[in-house]
């Protein structure tokens, strides 16, 4: 569950979920991730509902017999992806919070410090994606000429 | 003859004492974490709010805001009398598992897995 303020949880409750202030109240923080749960699940299957339509289209207007069909599933990410995309998302968070905790009058020299330390940690955990991760999260703080 | 039939979803866990006789009913649920963090300032919502409760002030009031659904009747006088430090770490331990179901074994397994998630330290 990636919201943990009270306005965050309040709005997935009340948009996503349906809640009413008292019923969110009742619910204990392992029932909401529940709930959360439910609503993914359910979103996959919206998903995968349009991705029918869109795939049926793709493959009646390929530009010729040669081109790939796609399937409904090319368009939903399965359990496997949908950790990677979590994994990634937390690591992105983690860079941004690295950078903001820092005060204000930092010098630009020091951000490229934390790059740095940032990246070759990532690397060697294994991630072939860290400079572009860092350059997704502070287009602004990369070394000129990369 | 009116039949109610009533079904309980919400996590809780009992403290009994006085010989079993007496019963506590705990429920963490959202209106007791806004209690906690009106009493102690802690957002028990994140996991870092969990780390270093003093046994002394904070976590009576814990346990006392977690009896506010089931148990309302409960003081925090009498959550004083009661509660003993030794009782703390399981109290805690059974709060946070309610709160964060089945993390403390994932962490313990991914602790141990050679794939375990990356952690970006503070540089």
């Amino acid at each position: 569950m990636p919201v943990h303020d009270w306005v965050g949880l309040w709005s997935v409750a009340r948009y996503d979920l349906g809640l009413t202030w008292e019923e969110f109240a009742d619910l204990t923080p392992s029932m909401f991730a529940a709930l959360c749960t439910r609503r993914n699940i359910r979103m996959r299957h919206e998903r995968f509902a349009n991705a029918l339509t869109a795939s049926a289209i793709y493959n009646v207007h390929r530009a010729g017999a040669d081109v790939p069909m796609v399937t409904a599933y090319d368009f939903v990410r399965d359990a496997k992806q949908s950790e990677a995309h979590e994994q990634t998302q937390i690591l992105k968070r983690q860079i941004l919070e690295a950078v903001t905790r820092m005060p204000s009058n930092t010098p630009r020299e020091r951000f490229m410090t934390i790059r740095g330390n940032i990246i070759a940690e990532l690397v060697k955990l294994g991630r072939t994606d860290a400079t572009e991760l860092w350059a997704e999260c502070w287009p602004s703080l990369i070394p000129e000429g990369e | 003859m009116e039949n109610i039939i009533q079904s309980i979803t919400t996590p809780t866990f009992q403290i009994a004492f006085d010989g079993q006789t007496k019963a506590w009913t705990l429920c963490l649920d959202y209106r007791a974490l806004a209690k906690i963090e009106e009493l102690t300032g802690r957002d028990l919502k994140k996991i870092e709010g969990w780390k270093n409760i003093s046994s002394g002030k904070e976590f009576p009031q814990i346990i006392w805001a977690c009896l506010h659904r089931y148990s309302p009747a409960v003081t925090l006088e009498d959550v004083l009398d009661f509660l003993n430090p030794q009782a703390q770490r399981l109290l805690s331990d059974a709060l946070f598992e309610l709160t964060f179901p089945g993390l403390v074994e994932s962490m313990k397994e991914e602790s141990t897995s050679p794939n375990a998630t990356p952690a970006v330290t503070t540089p």
